[in-house]
């Protein structure tokens, strides 16, 4: 270091504090500390970063100007060419245009936070769906032998139209849920829950066309023996269907259908079933 | 209250916190509330002012400058479990107050950049406190420096610090300060020929 930039020093420290040292801090700056220290850290932690939160939203506000351009560059165009087609004049529709920009950021924005709203509340109510879907599927009473019983029904059966129409099969299982019914339980896997212990693998598909063909319309190949065509609306009914609407499912004759229908009786006649017998008598008396 | 945490265990013996109690994470933890308090206020009382002529002499204003050394010593107050030591302290409030002291500028130079020009006679309130700096023509030299420069200076010649302090405080190398410091000195150089 030369004498000069020494010197240069020298004059440059001497001034420093020539200059600083009548600056004196204004207030307790102790007592602010301490008042500061005293709040919750998460507010002391938002107050350090105060500083820099504006930073860097105006970094994000550069970084995104090219993407804002570029959608009023499309917007503008689009509306010029709409407006030509329309047969407008140009530059009243670039006024509007640009009139339009002015509200077209918050809302995008407001549009954007709407979508996210929109789709949080369906995501939640799937979800939500699903586990209730789930709890009923499984009630705690009737977890072994409701769900198998049903699955068996619509599928064992092999007919797509049993499959296609799960409403009847989901229907009696969530009505059979509540456990107030007993009769419900032994309804929709009629054969199998009847008998838990020996159920033949013959009574199988008894209850298979019971419910596929238990649709409400009345088909005209069902028996006589259905009391009443509409047998759905009651709510008691919800298994009814199942069996009262017994018709001849397409692929089996009538004589077999009888079959069936006494296979399930006997399977089911050890437990009666108080809240179910005008239903479930229906189909036993012819 | 975190300060009113010492006054709550009067009878509780400092020295042996040093050696053998330290082990003991419910003591060290007292320990430590106890000394992050008393660490503020004895180097409030010792360097307070100081470090806000050094932030003044970086941000040219007094409110901003407090504001920055007491958010400095707040964030030495939760960083002193690492530090526990004054001297670390210190050098991490210096730091702190340099950086802060960077951020206020980088945000005042945005606002400046998006708020409207004042009229020529309504003074902001800026300009009544640094009025005090601009009457001496080193000092308004000094403002017209690039940021890293002026640092260099004002903790060199202002703090009396050595260059390895400085590097450490302004997270740069030695040769980039004594490359900060030469070339601030000879862009002050007319103005403190005029001084002499």
């Amino acid at each position: 270091m030369t004498g000069q930039e020494r010197d240069h020093g020298e004059v440059l420290s001497r001034v420093l504090h020539s200059t600083t040292d009548q600056i004196e801090p204004v207030g307790d700056g102790l007592t602010k500390i301490q008042a500061r220290l005293a709040r919750p850290w998460l507010k002391r932690q938002w107050w350090l970063l105060r500083s820099e939160v504006p930073i860097l939203g105006w970094a994000l506000a550069v970084r995104c100007q090219s993407w804002f351009s570029t959608i009023r560059s499309r917007y503008a165009a689009a509306v010029t060419a709409g407006g030509r087609t329309a047969g407008n004049a140009g530059a009243p529709l670039r006024l509007s245009a640009g009139s339009a920009m002015t509200w077209l950021r918050p809302a995008l924005a407001v549009a954007g936070a709407v979508v996210l709203v929109v789709a949080g509340v369906f995501a939640l109510g799937q979800i939500r769906g699903t586990l209730v879907g789930l709890a009923n599927a499984n009630p705690p009473g009737t977890s072994n032998s409701g769900p198998p019983g049903g699955a068996g029904g619509t599928n064992g059966s092999g007919d797509p139209a049993g499959s296609g129409s799960p409403s009847a099969t989901q229907r009696t299982s969530r009505s059979a849920s509540p456990g107030s019914t007993p009769s419900g339980k032994v309804l929709v896997p009629s054969p199998g829950a009847c008998s838990p212990a020996g159920t033949p693998p013959v009574n199988s598909p008894s209850p298979a066309p019971s419910p596929t063909s238990a649709s409400p319309t009345p088909s005209p190949t069902s028996a006589s023996p259905t009391p009443s065509p509409t047998p759905t609306p009651s709510p008691t009914n919800s298994a009814g269907p199942l069996v009262t609407g017994s018709p001849p499912p397409v692929g089996l004759g009538g004589g077999q259908v009888e079959a069936i229908r006494l296979t399930a009786l006997v399977a089911c006649k050890p437990t009666p079933s108080p809240e179910s017998s005008p239903t479930n008598q229906a189909p036993a008396g012819p | 209250m975190t300060t009113g945490e010492p006054d709550a265990v009067p009878g509780r013996p400092i020295k042996v916190t040093t050696d053998t109690l330290l082990a003991d994470a419910s003591l060290e933890s007292v320990s430590g509330e106890w000394d992050a308090a008393r660490a503020v206020t004895a180097i409030y009382t010792t360097h307070y002012r100081s470090l806000v002529r050094l932030a003044v002499l970086l941000v040219r204003d007094v409110a901003t400058a407090e504001e920055v050394v007491q958010d400095s010593f707040i964030a030495m107050h939760a960083a002193w479990r690492r530090l526990r030591d004054t001297e670390k302290a210190l050098s991490y409030l210096r730091q702190s107050v340099v950086n802060r002291s960077r951020s206020v500028l980088r945000h005042r130079m945005v606002v400046d950049k998006n708020a409207p020009k004042p009229t020529p006679d309504m003074p902001s309130a800026e300009q009544g406190a640094i009025s005090l700096l601009e009457r001496s023509a080193v000092i308004a030299a000094l403002r017209t420096l690039p940021p890293r420069q002026r640092e260099a200076l004002v903790l060199k010649y202002y703090g009396d610090l050595s260059e390895a302090q400085i590097a450490t405080t302004m997270g740069i190398s030695r040769g980039a300060v004594k490359s900060h410091t030469a070339r601030g000195v000879a862009a002050l150089r007319v103005v403190l020929e005029l001084e002499t």
